[in-house]
Protein backbone atom coordinates (compact mmCIF):
# COMPACT_ATOMS: atom_id res chain seq x y z
CA UNK A 1 0.00 0.00 0.00
CA UNK A 2 3.02 2.33 1.10
CA UNK A 3 3.85 2.30 -2.51
CA UNK A 4 0.17 3.30 -3.85
CA UNK A 5 0.11 5.71 -0.98
CA UNK A 6 3.86 7.28 -2.34
CA UNK A 7 2.37 7.52 -5.73
CA UNK A 8 -0.93 9.76 -5.15
CA UNK A 9 1.28 11.80 -2.52
CA UNK A 10 3.66 12.51 -5.56
CA UNK A 11 1.38 12.82 -7.65
CA UNK A 12 -0.39 15.46 -5.45
CA UNK A 13 3.08 17.04 -4.80
CA UNK A 14 3.94 17.65 -8.26
CA UNK A 15 0.74 19.39 -8.68
CA UNK A 16 1.83 21.58 -5.94
CA UNK A 17 4.93 22.15 -7.15
CA UNK A 18 3.98 23.01 -10.37
CA UNK A 19 1.33 25.23 -9.55
CA UNK A 20 3.90 27.81 -6.97
CA UNK A 21 6.83 27.15 -9.72
CA UNK A 22 8.04 30.65 -12.23
CA UNK A 23 8.56 28.63 -15.12
CA UNK A 24 8.59 30.17 -18.34
CA UNK A 25 5.63 27.71 -19.07
CA UNK A 26 3.79 29.45 -15.97
CA UNK A 27 4.43 32.69 -17.70
CA UNK A 28 2.96 32.20 -20.86
CA UNK A 29 -0.06 29.95 -19.12
CA UNK A 30 -2.34 32.72 -19.99
CA UNK A 31 -1.22 32.88 -23.59
CA UNK A 32 -1.85 29.44 -24.00
CA UNK A 33 -5.28 29.26 -22.70
CA UNK A 34 -6.51 32.28 -24.46
CA UNK A 35 -5.14 32.01 -28.12
CA UNK A 36 -2.97 29.34 -29.78
CA UNK A 37 0.66 29.63 -28.71
CA UNK A 38 3.24 30.91 -31.37
CA UNK A 39 5.66 28.87 -30.05
CA UNK A 40 6.26 25.46 -29.40
CA UNK A 41 5.51 24.64 -26.05
CA UNK A 42 9.20 23.60 -24.98
CA UNK A 43 12.42 24.32 -27.08
CA UNK A 44 14.39 20.81 -27.51
CA UNK A 45 17.80 20.20 -28.23
CA UNK A 46 19.13 22.98 -30.71
CA UNK A 47 22.33 22.84 -28.54
CA UNK A 48 24.39 24.60 -31.59
CA UNK A 49 25.18 28.08 -30.75
CA UNK A 50 24.09 28.08 -27.40
CA UNK A 51 26.77 29.06 -24.80
CA UNK A 52 28.37 26.38 -23.14
CA UNK A 53 29.05 26.51 -19.56
CA UNK A 54 29.05 23.46 -17.05
CA UNK A 55 25.95 21.72 -15.73
CA UNK A 56 25.83 23.09 -12.07
CA UNK A 57 26.62 20.48 -9.23
CA UNK A 58 23.66 18.99 -7.67
CA UNK A 59 25.69 20.08 -4.06
CA UNK A 60 24.79 24.08 -5.42
CA UNK A 61 21.12 23.01 -4.93
CA UNK A 62 18.76 23.72 -2.26
CA UNK A 63 16.74 21.34 -1.07
CA UNK A 64 14.98 18.16 -2.98
CA UNK A 65 15.23 19.98 -6.32
CA UNK A 66 19.39 18.66 -5.83
CA UNK A 67 18.27 15.38 -4.62
CA UNK A 68 18.19 12.47 -6.86
CA UNK A 69 16.38 10.40 -4.92
CA UNK A 70 13.59 12.88 -4.62
CA UNK A 71 10.89 13.45 -7.52
CA UNK A 72 10.87 17.03 -7.44
CA UNK A 73 14.37 16.56 -8.29
CA UNK A 74 15.30 19.22 -11.26
CA UNK A 75 15.57 16.92 -13.76
CA UNK A 76 12.91 14.61 -13.36
CA UNK A 77 10.73 16.98 -14.57
CA UNK A 78 9.16 14.76 -17.52
CA UNK A 79 9.73 11.41 -15.78
CA UNK A 80 7.26 8.40 -15.07
CA UNK A 81 8.48 5.60 -13.64
CA UNK A 82 11.31 4.66 -10.40
CA UNK A 83 13.89 7.27 -9.98
CA UNK A 84 17.12 4.76 -10.45
CA UNK A 85 19.02 6.82 -7.92
CA UNK A 86 16.54 4.83 -5.45
CA UNK A 87 17.35 1.10 -6.84
CA UNK A 88 21.01 1.30 -6.54
CA UNK A 89 21.73 3.18 -9.51
CA UNK A 90 22.12 7.02 -9.52
CA UNK A 91 20.77 9.54 -12.66
CA UNK A 92 23.37 8.56 -15.03
CA UNK A 93 24.10 4.85 -14.55
CA UNK A 94 21.29 1.68 -14.30
CA UNK A 95 21.10 -0.01 -11.26
CA UNK A 96 23.61 -3.05 -10.90
CA UNK A 97 22.72 -5.92 -12.95
CA UNK A 98 20.21 -4.18 -15.59
CA UNK A 99 20.53 -3.08 -18.83
CA UNK A 100 20.45 0.35 -20.13
CA UNK A 101 18.49 0.92 -22.86
CA UNK A 102 19.84 3.27 -25.71
CA UNK A 103 16.14 4.35 -27.24
CA UNK A 104 15.15 7.04 -25.31
CA UNK A 105 12.53 9.77 -24.69
CA UNK A 106 13.74 13.23 -23.83
CA UNK A 107 12.15 16.31 -21.69
CA UNK A 108 13.78 19.33 -21.06
CA UNK A 109 13.92 20.74 -17.75
CA UNK A 110 14.67 24.00 -16.60
CA UNK A 111 17.83 24.28 -13.64
CA UNK A 112 16.82 25.97 -10.30
CA UNK A 113 20.31 27.62 -10.12
CA UNK A 114 21.27 28.80 -13.68
CA UNK A 115 18.10 29.12 -14.87
CA UNK A 116 19.05 27.90 -18.49
CA UNK A 117 17.03 24.64 -19.61
CA UNK A 118 18.69 21.54 -20.25
CA UNK A 119 17.73 18.70 -22.48
CA UNK A 120 17.41 15.39 -19.92
CA UNK A 121 17.78 12.07 -21.58
CA UNK A 122 15.19 9.27 -19.88
CA UNK A 123 16.92 6.01 -20.46
CA UNK A 124 15.34 2.70 -19.03
CA UNK A 125 16.99 0.59 -17.21
CA UNK A 126 15.24 -3.11 -18.38
CA UNK A 127 15.48 -7.10 -17.52
CA UNK A 128 14.40 -6.92 -14.42
CA UNK A 129 11.16 -6.39 -11.93
CA UNK A 130 10.06 -2.97 -11.74
CA UNK A 131 12.88 -1.57 -8.94
CA UNK A 132 9.28 -0.16 -6.39
CA UNK A 133 10.97 3.04 -5.36
CA UNK A 134 10.40 6.66 -5.41
CA UNK A 135 7.79 6.35 -8.08
CA UNK A 136 7.16 9.62 -9.99
CA UNK A 137 5.00 10.72 -12.49
CA UNK A 138 5.58 14.46 -13.68
CA UNK A 139 4.83 15.23 -17.14
CA UNK A 140 6.30 19.20 -18.36
CA UNK A 141 6.60 18.40 -21.79
CA UNK A 142 5.12 15.20 -22.07
CA UNK A 143 3.21 14.34 -25.44
CA UNK A 144 0.85 11.42 -26.45
CA UNK A 145 2.40 8.23 -27.96
CA UNK A 146 2.19 9.49 -31.61
CA UNK A 147 5.49 11.67 -30.68
CA UNK A 148 7.28 8.57 -29.13
CA UNK A 149 10.55 10.73 -28.65
CA UNK A 150 8.63 13.17 -26.07
CA UNK A 151 6.46 10.55 -24.55
CA UNK A 152 6.53 9.08 -21.27
CA UNK A 153 4.34 6.35 -21.17
CA UNK A 154 5.97 4.51 -23.56
CA UNK A 155 7.93 1.43 -22.00
CA UNK A 156 11.47 2.79 -23.50
CA UNK A 157 13.31 -0.98 -22.59
CA UNK A 158 14.19 -1.25 -26.45
CA UNK A 159 15.94 -2.86 -28.19
CA UNK A 160 17.25 -4.15 -24.81
CA UNK A 161 17.37 -8.29 -24.22
CA UNK A 162 14.69 -8.38 -21.46
CA UNK A 163 11.85 -5.25 -22.16
CA UNK A 164 11.09 -5.51 -19.08
CA UNK A 165 10.84 -2.01 -16.76
CA UNK A 166 13.05 -1.60 -13.76
CA UNK A 167 13.77 1.68 -13.58
CA UNK A 168 14.67 5.18 -15.61
CA UNK A 169 17.78 7.80 -15.54
CA UNK A 170 18.17 11.27 -15.95
CA UNK A 171 20.77 12.18 -18.51
CA UNK A 172 21.65 15.44 -19.61
CA UNK A 173 22.76 15.16 -22.95
CA UNK A 174 22.72 19.33 -23.97
CA UNK A 175 21.31 22.45 -23.28
CA UNK A 176 18.46 23.77 -24.90
CA UNK A 177 17.20 27.21 -26.26
CA UNK A 178 14.50 28.82 -27.31
CA UNK A 179 14.05 27.41 -30.69
CA UNK B 1 -7.52 -38.71 21.24
CA UNK B 2 -7.09 -42.43 21.41
CA UNK B 3 -7.25 -44.57 18.48
CA UNK B 4 -10.31 -46.35 20.34
CA UNK B 5 -12.32 -43.23 20.99
CA UNK B 6 -12.30 -42.02 17.15
CA UNK B 7 -13.46 -45.43 16.67
CA UNK B 8 -15.85 -44.48 19.15
CA UNK B 9 -17.45 -41.06 17.71
CA UNK B 10 -16.86 -42.95 13.89
CA UNK B 11 -19.70 -45.46 15.39
CA UNK B 12 -21.46 -43.56 16.83
CA UNK B 13 -21.78 -40.84 14.23
CA UNK B 14 -22.54 -43.52 11.84
CA UNK B 15 -25.27 -44.88 14.47
CA UNK B 16 -27.08 -41.13 14.59
CA UNK B 17 -27.00 -41.22 10.55
CA UNK B 18 -29.41 -44.31 9.88
CA UNK B 19 -32.64 -43.43 10.17
CA UNK B 20 -32.20 -39.42 9.61
CA UNK B 21 -31.01 -38.15 6.29
CA UNK B 22 -28.06 -39.34 4.79
CA UNK B 23 -25.35 -37.26 5.16
CA UNK B 24 -23.76 -36.44 1.57
CA UNK B 25 -20.07 -34.74 1.32
CA UNK B 26 -20.37 -31.87 -0.62
CA UNK B 27 -18.55 -31.52 -4.02
CA UNK B 28 -16.10 -29.63 -5.07
CA UNK B 29 -15.48 -27.51 -8.59
CA UNK B 30 -14.74 -25.45 -10.73
CA UNK B 31 -17.51 -21.79 -11.21
CA UNK B 32 -18.51 -21.29 -15.00
CA UNK B 33 -20.06 -17.56 -16.12
CA UNK B 34 -23.38 -19.01 -17.66
CA UNK B 35 -25.15 -16.23 -17.55
CA UNK B 36 -25.07 -13.79 -20.53
CA UNK B 37 -22.75 -10.69 -19.80
CA UNK B 38 -25.10 -7.58 -17.95
CA UNK B 39 -25.25 -4.22 -19.32
CA UNK B 40 -23.33 -3.53 -16.39
CA UNK B 41 -20.31 -6.01 -16.72
CA UNK B 42 -16.99 -4.21 -16.66
CA UNK B 43 -13.33 -5.41 -17.12
CA UNK B 44 -10.87 -3.63 -14.98
CA UNK B 45 -7.88 -4.08 -16.62
CA UNK B 46 -4.57 -3.98 -14.16
CA UNK B 47 -0.92 -3.54 -15.99
CA UNK B 48 0.21 -4.18 -12.51
CA UNK B 49 3.33 -1.70 -12.39
CA UNK B 50 4.98 -2.43 -9.74
CA UNK B 51 5.24 -6.83 -10.69
CA UNK B 52 4.64 -5.82 -14.96
CA UNK B 53 5.13 -9.95 -15.78
CA UNK B 54 1.97 -10.27 -13.94
CA UNK B 55 -1.03 -8.61 -15.70
CA UNK B 56 -4.61 -9.28 -14.90
CA UNK B 57 -7.98 -8.21 -15.16
CA UNK B 58 -10.95 -8.35 -13.05
CA UNK B 59 -14.82 -8.84 -14.32
CA UNK B 60 -17.08 -6.80 -12.14
CA UNK B 61 -20.97 -6.14 -12.30
CA UNK B 62 -20.61 -3.15 -11.17
CA UNK B 63 -24.50 -2.56 -10.83
CA UNK B 64 -24.76 -5.35 -7.89
CA UNK B 65 -20.63 -4.97 -6.90
CA UNK B 66 -20.02 -8.60 -7.99
CA UNK B 67 -16.91 -9.90 -8.64
CA UNK B 68 -17.35 -12.58 -11.17
CA UNK B 69 -13.85 -13.70 -11.81
CA UNK B 70 -10.57 -12.67 -13.49
CA UNK B 71 -7.76 -13.66 -16.02
CA UNK B 72 -4.23 -13.86 -16.40
CA UNK B 73 -3.63 -11.67 -19.24
CA UNK B 74 0.23 -11.82 -19.36
CA UNK B 75 3.21 -9.51 -18.92
CA UNK B 76 2.49 -5.35 -19.69
CA UNK B 77 -1.05 -6.14 -20.04
CA UNK B 78 -2.53 -3.56 -21.71
CA UNK B 79 -6.36 -4.67 -22.75
CA UNK B 80 -8.72 -7.04 -23.94
CA UNK B 81 -10.41 -7.59 -27.91
CA UNK B 82 -13.83 -8.46 -26.98
CA UNK B 83 -15.10 -9.96 -30.83
CA UNK B 84 -18.94 -9.01 -31.50
CA UNK B 85 -20.22 -12.04 -30.61
CA UNK B 86 -18.51 -12.67 -27.51
CA UNK B 87 -17.82 -16.34 -27.52
CA UNK B 88 -14.14 -15.48 -27.34
CA UNK B 89 -11.77 -13.29 -25.65
CA UNK B 90 -8.52 -11.99 -26.81
CA UNK B 91 -5.48 -10.07 -25.16
CA UNK B 92 -2.12 -9.35 -27.02
CA UNK B 93 0.65 -10.67 -24.21
CA UNK B 94 4.33 -10.77 -23.92
CA UNK B 95 6.14 -13.76 -21.54
CA UNK B 96 9.69 -14.42 -21.45
CA UNK B 97 10.86 -17.93 -20.52
CA UNK B 98 12.29 -16.92 -17.42
CA UNK B 99 9.82 -14.65 -16.17
CA UNK B 100 12.18 -11.34 -17.07
CA UNK B 101 15.00 -12.80 -19.37
CA UNK B 102 14.99 -15.51 -21.80
CA UNK B 103 13.44 -16.59 -24.83
CA UNK B 104 10.46 -13.43 -25.72
CA UNK B 105 7.08 -15.19 -26.94
CA UNK B 106 4.67 -12.49 -27.94
CA UNK B 107 0.86 -13.91 -28.43
CA UNK B 108 -2.66 -13.05 -28.54
CA UNK B 109 -4.14 -15.14 -26.00
CA UNK B 110 -8.20 -17.02 -26.49
CA UNK B 111 -10.10 -16.88 -23.39
CA UNK B 112 -13.61 -19.30 -22.61
CA UNK B 113 -15.82 -16.21 -21.47
CA UNK B 114 -17.66 -19.19 -19.90
CA UNK B 115 -14.23 -20.81 -18.14
CA UNK B 116 -12.03 -17.56 -18.51
CA UNK B 117 -9.22 -19.60 -18.94
CA UNK B 118 -7.36 -19.64 -22.34
CA UNK B 119 -8.17 -22.03 -24.81
CA UNK B 120 -5.22 -21.23 -27.41
CA UNK B 121 -3.28 -18.36 -28.74
CA UNK B 122 -1.50 -17.05 -31.58
CA UNK B 123 1.68 -16.40 -32.18
CA UNK B 124 2.52 -12.76 -33.24
CA UNK B 125 6.02 -10.44 -33.69
CA UNK B 126 7.91 -9.61 -30.62
CA UNK B 127 6.76 -6.35 -30.97
CA UNK B 128 3.80 -5.12 -29.83
CA UNK B 129 3.72 -1.24 -28.13
CA UNK B 130 4.18 -1.68 -23.94
CA UNK B 131 2.60 1.48 -22.88
CA UNK B 132 -0.07 3.38 -20.42
CA UNK B 133 -2.90 1.39 -21.94
CA UNK B 134 -5.18 3.23 -24.31
CA UNK B 135 -8.12 2.19 -26.72
CA UNK B 136 -6.38 2.63 -29.67
CA UNK B 137 -3.42 -0.07 -28.90
CA UNK B 138 -5.36 -2.51 -30.63
CA UNK B 139 -8.82 -3.51 -32.08
CA UNK B 140 -10.78 -5.70 -34.07
CA UNK B 141 -12.07 -4.89 -37.55
CA UNK B 142 -15.64 -4.10 -37.58
CA UNK B 143 -16.10 -7.01 -40.08
CA UNK B 144 -14.35 -9.34 -37.08
CA UNK B 145 -12.05 -10.80 -39.46
CA UNK B 146 -8.91 -9.32 -38.19
CA UNK B 147 -7.50 -8.08 -34.97
CA UNK B 148 -5.10 -5.23 -35.50
CA UNK B 149 -2.44 -4.32 -32.99
CA UNK B 150 0.36 -1.39 -32.92
CA UNK B 151 3.95 -2.33 -32.60
CA UNK B 152 6.76 0.11 -31.99
CA UNK B 153 10.32 -1.34 -31.33
CA UNK B 154 11.17 2.06 -32.50
CA UNK B 155 10.00 1.13 -35.97
CA UNK B 156 6.33 2.01 -36.07
CA UNK B 157 4.07 -1.02 -37.84
CA UNK B 158 0.49 -3.04 -37.58
CA UNK B 159 0.66 -6.88 -36.68
CA UNK B 160 -2.64 -7.87 -38.97
CA UNK B 161 -4.14 -10.74 -37.06
CA UNK B 162 -6.37 -13.26 -38.79
CA UNK B 163 -8.95 -14.33 -35.97
CA UNK B 164 -10.75 -16.86 -38.85
CA UNK B 165 -7.67 -18.81 -39.45
CA UNK B 166 -5.99 -17.90 -36.05
CA UNK B 167 -2.75 -16.68 -37.26
CA UNK B 168 -0.60 -13.54 -38.31
CA UNK B 169 -1.63 -12.43 -41.51
CA UNK B 170 0.96 -9.63 -42.11
CA UNK B 171 2.55 -6.43 -40.74
CA UNK B 172 1.95 -3.36 -42.98
CA UNK B 173 5.13 -1.16 -42.55
CA UNK B 174 3.84 2.86 -40.66
CA UNK B 175 6.39 4.75 -39.92
CA UNK B 176 5.76 8.58 -38.25
CA UNK B 177 2.30 6.91 -37.51
CA UNK B 178 0.95 5.01 -34.79
CA UNK B 179 -1.87 3.95 -32.46
CA UNK B 180 -4.59 1.58 -34.80
CA UNK B 181 -8.36 2.85 -34.49
CA UNK B 182 -10.27 -0.13 -36.34
CA UNK B 183 -13.13 -0.12 -39.19
CA UNK B 184 -14.66 -2.26 -41.69
CA UNK B 185 -12.02 -4.31 -42.93
CA UNK B 186 -9.48 -1.28 -42.15
CA UNK B 187 -7.54 0.28 -39.45
CA UNK B 188 -6.49 4.46 -38.66
CA UNK B 189 -3.84 5.76 -37.50
CA UNK B 190 -2.82 8.92 -35.62
CA UNK B 191 0.49 10.30 -37.41
CA UNK B 192 3.51 12.88 -36.07
CA UNK B 193 2.37 15.66 -38.15
CA UNK B 194 -1.45 15.69 -37.18
CA UNK B 195 -2.59 13.61 -40.30
CA UNK B 196 -4.60 10.59 -40.28
CA UNK B 197 -3.34 7.40 -41.87
CA UNK B 198 -6.07 4.86 -43.51
CA UNK B 199 -5.03 1.21 -44.04
CA UNK B 200 -7.73 -0.49 -46.36
CA UNK B 201 -7.13 -4.53 -45.79
CA UNK B 202 -7.56 -7.49 -48.49
CA UNK B 203 -9.16 -10.33 -48.04
CA UNK B 204 -6.30 -11.94 -46.72
CA UNK B 205 -4.92 -9.54 -44.40
CA UNK B 206 -2.91 -7.44 -46.32
CA UNK B 207 -2.51 -4.22 -47.05
CA UNK B 208 -4.67 -3.43 -50.07
CA UNK B 209 -4.03 0.24 -50.32
CA UNK B 210 -3.07 3.48 -48.09
CA UNK B 211 -4.54 7.18 -48.30
CA UNK B 212 -3.03 10.09 -45.62
CA UNK B 213 -5.80 13.17 -45.12
CA UNK B 214 -4.23 16.48 -44.81
CA UNK B 215 -3.74 17.50 -41.06
CA UNK B 216 -6.64 17.52 -38.99
CA UNK B 217 -4.58 19.13 -36.03
CA UNK B 218 -1.57 21.00 -35.06
CA UNK B 219 0.61 18.48 -32.95
CA UNK B 220 2.34 21.78 -31.57
CA UNK B 221 -0.20 23.69 -30.88
CA UNK B 222 -3.09 21.57 -29.51
CA UNK B 223 -2.33 18.13 -29.42
CA UNK B 224 -4.94 15.98 -29.75
CA UNK B 225 -4.52 13.03 -27.03
CA UNK B 226 -4.14 9.14 -27.94
CA UNK B 227 -7.27 8.77 -25.33
CA UNK B 228 -10.47 8.54 -27.83
CA UNK B 229 -13.72 6.84 -26.88
CA UNK B 230 -16.08 5.69 -29.77
CA UNK B 231 -19.72 4.79 -31.07
CA UNK B 232 -19.49 2.35 -33.87
CA UNK B 233 -17.41 4.14 -36.38
CA UNK B 234 -17.94 7.64 -34.61
CA UNK B 235 -15.09 8.29 -32.69
CA UNK B 236 -14.31 11.62 -30.27
CA UNK B 237 -10.54 12.57 -29.27
CA UNK B 238 -9.92 15.10 -26.85
CA UNK B 239 -7.02 18.10 -27.03
CA UNK B 240 -4.91 19.17 -24.36
CA UNK B 241 -6.62 22.39 -24.45
CA UNK B 242 -9.71 20.53 -23.97
CA UNK B 243 -11.15 20.91 -27.27
CA UNK B 244 -13.23 17.83 -28.43
CA UNK B 245 -12.60 16.40 -32.37
CA UNK B 246 -15.20 14.12 -33.53
CA UNK B 247 -14.40 11.92 -36.52
CA UNK B 248 -16.60 9.78 -38.56
CA UNK B 249 -14.79 6.94 -39.61
CA UNK B 250 -17.44 4.95 -41.38
CA UNK B 251 -16.21 5.23 -44.92
CA UNK B 252 -13.10 4.93 -46.73
CA UNK B 253 -12.93 8.83 -46.86
CA UNK B 254 -12.55 10.44 -43.10
CA UNK B 255 -14.78 12.58 -42.27
CA UNK B 256 -13.13 15.03 -39.67
CA UNK B 257 -16.07 17.11 -38.01
CA UNK B 258 -15.87 20.32 -36.49
CA UNK B 259 -13.81 20.54 -33.04
CA UNK B 260 -16.17 22.01 -30.08
CA UNK B 261 -14.43 23.09 -26.49
CA UNK B 262 -15.30 21.42 -23.77
CA UNK B 263 -15.06 24.78 -21.58
CA UNK B 264 -16.89 28.10 -21.75
CA UNK B 265 -15.28 31.49 -21.01
CA UNK B 266 -15.74 31.17 -16.57
CA UNK B 267 -14.22 27.61 -16.69
CA UNK B 268 -11.47 28.81 -18.75
CA UNK B 269 -10.67 31.40 -16.49
CA UNK B 270 -10.90 29.14 -13.35
CA UNK B 271 -8.32 26.68 -15.14
CA UNK B 272 -10.72 24.03 -15.70
CA UNK B 273 -9.07 21.13 -18.21
CA UNK B 274 -9.58 17.78 -19.26
CA UNK B 275 -6.85 14.86 -18.01
CA UNK B 276 -6.24 11.57 -17.18
CA UNK B 277 -5.85 8.25 -18.28
CA UNK B 278 -8.51 7.72 -19.51
CA UNK B 279 -10.30 10.76 -19.63
CA UNK B 280 -13.46 10.15 -21.61
CA UNK B 281 -16.57 8.47 -21.99
CA UNK B 282 -19.64 7.82 -23.55
CA UNK B 283 -23.16 6.65 -23.95
CA UNK B 284 -24.95 5.83 -27.08
CA UNK B 285 -28.33 5.61 -26.38
CA UNK B 286 -28.88 9.16 -24.76
CA UNK B 287 -26.07 10.56 -26.58
CA UNK B 288 -24.07 11.75 -24.50
CA UNK B 289 -20.36 12.49 -23.59
CA UNK B 290 -18.63 12.73 -20.51
CA UNK B 291 -15.12 14.02 -19.83
CA UNK B 292 -12.93 13.81 -16.52
CA UNK B 293 -11.99 17.53 -15.59
CA UNK B 294 -9.94 18.96 -13.06
CA UNK B 295 -8.46 22.79 -12.57
CA UNK B 296 -4.83 22.92 -13.50
CA UNK B 297 -1.74 24.23 -15.68
CA UNK B 298 -0.36 23.11 -18.61
CA UNK B 299 1.09 19.92 -18.11
CA UNK B 300 -1.88 18.90 -16.16
CA UNK B 301 -2.87 16.82 -18.90
CA UNK B 302 -2.30 13.48 -16.94
CA UNK B 303 -3.54 15.00 -13.65
CA UNK B 304 -6.97 13.61 -11.68
CA UNK B 305 -10.14 14.39 -12.23
CA UNK B 306 -12.52 15.93 -9.26
CA UNK B 307 -15.63 16.46 -11.75
CA UNK B 308 -17.09 14.75 -14.73
CA UNK B 309 -18.45 17.03 -17.10
CA UNK B 310 -21.36 15.50 -19.23
CA UNK B 311 -22.03 17.00 -22.65
CA UNK B 312 -25.24 16.84 -25.22
CA UNK B 313 -23.36 15.10 -28.23
CA UNK B 314 -26.47 16.99 -30.51
CA UNK B 315 -25.98 20.06 -28.59
CA UNK B 316 -22.43 20.20 -27.47
CA UNK B 317 -23.33 22.12 -24.38
CA UNK B 318 -22.79 21.11 -21.36
CA UNK B 319 -25.53 19.77 -19.48
CA UNK B 320 -24.24 18.25 -15.96
CA UNK B 321 -21.40 18.39 -13.70
CA UNK B 322 -20.90 15.52 -11.50
CA UNK B 323 -18.52 15.80 -8.63
CA UNK B 324 -16.45 12.91 -7.54
CA UNK B 325 -16.42 11.71 -4.20
CA UNK B 326 -12.78 10.90 -4.69
CA UNK B 327 -10.46 11.91 -7.41
CA UNK B 328 -10.27 9.51 -10.49
CA UNK B 329 -8.01 8.74 -13.47
CA UNK B 330 -9.83 6.30 -15.10
CA UNK B 331 -13.79 6.81 -16.16
CA UNK B 332 -16.19 4.41 -17.76
CA UNK B 333 -19.57 4.70 -18.65
CA UNK B 334 -21.53 1.59 -18.88
CA UNK B 335 -24.49 0.89 -21.84
CA UNK B 336 -27.02 -0.03 -19.45
CA UNK B 337 -30.44 2.13 -20.29
CA UNK B 338 -29.36 3.36 -17.10
CA UNK B 339 -26.14 4.05 -17.17
CA UNK B 340 -23.24 4.07 -14.36
CA UNK B 341 -20.05 5.66 -14.17
CA UNK B 342 -17.30 4.23 -12.68
CA UNK B 343 -14.31 5.68 -11.46
CA UNK B 344 -11.01 4.84 -10.39
CA UNK B 345 -7.54 6.29 -9.33
CA UNK B 346 -4.61 4.91 -10.06
CA UNK B 347 -3.18 3.24 -7.04
CA UNK B 348 -6.21 3.14 -5.61
CA UNK B 349 -7.82 -0.56 -5.71
CA UNK B 350 -11.30 1.07 -5.29
CA UNK B 351 -14.15 0.65 -8.15
CA UNK B 352 -16.33 3.66 -7.32
CA UNK B 353 -19.83 3.28 -8.88
CA UNK B 354 -22.29 6.43 -9.86
CA UNK B 355 -25.05 6.53 -11.50
CA UNK B 356 -24.57 8.42 -14.80
CA UNK B 357 -27.53 10.02 -14.75
CA UNK B 358 -27.93 11.71 -11.39
CA UNK B 359 -24.18 11.55 -10.70
CA UNK B 360 -25.02 9.71 -7.23
CA UNK B 361 -22.59 7.66 -5.86
CA UNK B 362 -24.09 4.23 -5.34
CA UNK B 363 -20.62 1.96 -3.96
CA UNK B 364 -17.31 0.83 -3.82
CA UNK B 365 -15.84 -2.20 -4.81
CA UNK B 366 -13.01 -2.48 -2.65
CA UNK B 367 -9.51 -4.70 -3.03
CA UNK B 368 -9.70 -4.48 -7.29
CA UNK B 369 -6.19 -4.83 -8.34
CA UNK B 370 -2.95 -2.72 -8.09
CA UNK B 371 -2.65 -0.30 -11.25
CA UNK B 372 -6.27 -0.63 -12.83
CA UNK B 373 -5.85 2.08 -15.58
CA UNK B 374 -8.08 1.01 -18.60
CA UNK B 375 -11.78 0.52 -17.73
CA UNK B 376 -14.10 -1.46 -20.42
CA UNK B 377 -17.44 -2.57 -20.99
CA UNK B 378 -17.95 -6.55 -21.43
Amino acid sequence: MKTFDRWIENSARGMARRTSRRHLLTRLGGLLAGSAMALPLLPVARGEGATRVPLPLDADVEGDAGDPTKCEYWRNCAIDGYACACCGGTPTSCPPGSELSRITWIGTCRHPVDGRDYVVSYNDCCGKSPCGRCQCNRNEGDRPLYLPAKSNDINWCQGTKSNIYHCTITAVIGQAVEG
Amino acid sequence: MSKKAILAVILACLAGSAGAAEFRPETMGVATLDRAPGPNWIWANDFTFGFMPDGRTYLLDAGSGEFLGMMSTGSMFLKLDIPADRKVIYNAATYYERVVRGKRTDVINIFDPKTLDVIGEIPIPPKRLTSIPTLINSGITNDQRFLVLYNMTPAQSVSVVDLANRRLASEVITPGCAMTLPGERRFRMLCADGTLLSVELDAEGREARRARSAPFFDPRKDPLTEKPVRSGDQWWFASFGSMIQPLDLSAEVPRFLPAWSLLGDADRAEGWRVGGIQHLGVHDKSGRLYALMHQGGPDTHKDPGTEVWVYDLATRKRVQRIALRDPATSILITPADEPLLIAMLIGVPNVEVYSATTGQHQRTIGEIGHTVAFLQNY
